[in-house]
């Protein structure tokens, strides 16, 4: 088991594009933690910097207090989850999982049991004879996971490993990370660009944006304590008000950190009178299954509003509350 | 299909018997007709032991063309494949543009290159390491070196198939997990290539098997393959029966060689498929 402290890590390529930018990240012995943030943000070459496919340009990354930068990428004992499957498409279920095992000096009874073990684990022992084009998408990226568990890995890498399956088999799939995660306590830096699986699964989530980590905390603490503006677009606040102008009405906010901007969730402004009230007119309404959204033209522009219940219509005159817990103050950046 | 539809074949398959299977009965059947025993051609053409030394040249010439391609070929497609798409395809008609110029030109290139006043002795006795010109024309060496030569596109165009198929991410998992580069080469790459390294030797193979130019112009009349020989035989001597048993044993040879390496082929492919 380990821990991984990543400190002042940049990379660029020729064209002078920077791709990571002086990024440092602490993650702790047993933890699930994922990056999350938009194509192109950087997580991807960031996880192929630990894995060792690509060598670091500049800083460090130190595996339980040591220094890998030097260590090439078959020593480093890592697992790692790729978005393709990435299954040996010439050996069988079985042998994709022993081959990890093979690259190591044990002998063929102890490769054969630790092979039994992880199949048995990831519920993989009726497939083990089948080729990986035999199998469903679910189960080569179930196979996917038990080969890079077979090895006893120090720290678990995945990357987008659930967007290349359906909606159902996608959270199917998390669970099954999450359990055997939690079960082998194994280090697991899960790259993703998709706020719900990240939220459902990890301990903290490092939110990406740039080449460096806008926002590093608990999934919680993300959903309701963004802190940038780029970190409340990213997690669905869509309403942004000025602070200034804020203030000028007297309206209470959410005080924690000190910026220009405020915001609150569509679903969080009320219709109906409150604390800080403002009014406006329904200029469209849409129903979206679960709830009704509203847009509504006011004197600061227009915000989307959600709810529940069908409370309003187009063209009405409504009033607006922001609740002062919701309305949300964030950093300049 | 319709009867209307069925019509239309039949042009083509009267071309194809008149042109194709008449001939090649016609060039059977006298090797076994005649006085004696059916098969007493054959036996008299394997009793002699310069017919079996032009065997074994022709097999030995096929097999180390194969092989030297194949090595020659496989680090060019690996470089070829992981080329941007622009330049790959620039690439590839650069390594096909030997296949352009006509084979009798070719091998006189060869020629100059390979003669006793050819840039290479030249070249070996002017820097002294020399002192007089090696035979390095009309040998068995100089046959390979033009046969490489001609087929060495070929092999690279269904080795670069072959790479392009693969996934990138399959070597970074094998390497991840622990593979070494060599063995992520061995036990990773190779095996997903064998379909397209037994194709484009199946290719060379039998091309270099019934090359008729190159082993006529580089090899001359001392070392002789079954084309040049059969090529001897019918035109030079004017005994169409031997030369037709040159062809049988030839077309036996050449058929016997595909079907096992189609059946390694298929084998190989229900591997990966399956």
């Amino acid at each position: 088991m380990a821990n991984i402290e990543i400190s002042d890590l940049s990379m660029s390529y020729q064209k002078g594009k920077q791709i990571l930018d002086g990024l440092s990240l602490d993650i702790k012995d047993g933890e699930l933690l994922s990056i999350l943030g938009p194509s192109g943000c950087g997580k991807t070459t960031m996880l192929r910097l630990i894995s060792g496919l690509i060598p670091i340009q500049k800083g460090t990354i130190k595996v339980s207090g040591k220094d890998i930068s030097k260590v090439p990428v078959y020593k480093r004992n890592f697992g790692m989850v790729f978005q393709s499957y990435a299954l040996f498409p010439h050996m069988t279920i079985f042998q994709n999982i022993t081959f990890g095992l093979k690259r190591r000096k044990l002998d063929k009874k102890e490769i054969e049991q630790k092979a039994l073990d992880i199949l048995d684990i990831t519920g993989l022992s009726n497939l083990k004879d089948r080729m990986p084009s035999e199998l469903s998408g679910g189960q080569q990226q179930r196979v996917s996971l038990a080969r890079a568990l077979a090895i006893n890995p120090s720290v678990l890498l995945l990357d987008e490993p659930l967007s290349n399956l359906d909606a159902k088999l996608r959270i199917e799939m998390r669970e099954e990370i999450h359990r055997l995660q939690q079960k082998l306590k194994m280090t697991t830096i899960f790259v993703t660009h998709d706020q719900e699986e990240c939220f459902a699964i990890s301990d903290r989530v490092a939110l990406m944006n740039q080449g460096q980590i806008e926002q590093l905390d608990t999934p919680q603490n993300i959903y309701k304590n963004p802190r940038t503006e780029f970190v409340a677009r990213f997690i669905g606040y869509e309403n942004f008000i000025s602070k200034e102008w804020a203030e000028s009405k007297q309206w209470q906010y959410h005080k924690d950190i000190e910026g220009k901007l405020l915001t609150i969730r569509p679903e969080n402004i009320e219709i109906g009178s409150g604390e800080n009230m403002l009014s406006g007119k329904v200029i469209s309404k849409n129903f979206l299954g679960n709830y009704y959204q509203y847009l509504v033209e006011t004197e600061i522009g227009v915000l989307k509003v959600n709810t529940t219940e069908d409370q309003s219509s187009t063209n009405a005159e409504i009033t607006l509350n922001f609740p002062e817990q919701s309305l949300i103050e964030l950093e300049d950046k | 299909m319709k009867r209307s539809t069925v019509l239309l074949l039949y042009p083509g398959l009267l071309l194809i018997l008149v042109l194709l299977i008449l001939p090649i009965l016609q060039m059977f059947l006298p090797t076994f007709t005649g006085d004696q025993f059916f098969l007493e051609k054959y036996f008299n053409f394997f009793r002699s032991s310069g017919n079996m030394q032009v065997i074994a040249r022709t097999l030995i010439i096929a097999v180390v063309t194969t092989l030297i391609t194949l090595s020659l070929g496989l680090p060019t497609a690996y470089w070829i494949s992981r080329l941007g798409d622009r330049w790959k395809k620039v690439v590839s008609i650069i390594v096909l543009f030997p296949i352009l110029t006509n084979a009798v030109v070719r091998n006189f290139a060869w020629i100059t290159i390979l003669g006793k006043n050819g840039v290479i002795n030249n070249f070996l006795m002017q820097v002294h390491i020399i002192d007089k010109p090696m035979t390095l024309l009309y040998t068995n060496f100089s046959i390979v070196v033009g046969s490489v030569y001609l087929f060495l596109p070929i092999m690279i165009t269904s080795l670069v198939s072959s790479f392009g198929q693969l996934n990138f991410e399959v070597e970074e998992a094998a390497s991840v997990i622990g593979a070494r580069p060599m063995i992520v080469f061995f036990k990773v790459i190779l095996p997903q290539l064998s379909v397209g390294m037994l194709t484009g030797s199946i290719l060379v193979f039998v091309g270099s098997l019934t090359a008729y130019t190159t082993p006529q112009l580089l090899g001359g009349n001392k070392n002789m393959v079954l084309a040049t020989l059969l090529q001897q035989q019918s035109i030079t001597l004017g005994d169409w029966t031997s030369a037709s048993v040159v062809a049988v044993v030839l077309t036996v040879i050449a058929v016997l060689v595909m079907t096992i390496m189609n059946y390694g082929t298929k084998l190989l492919d229900r591997r990966n498929a399956k």
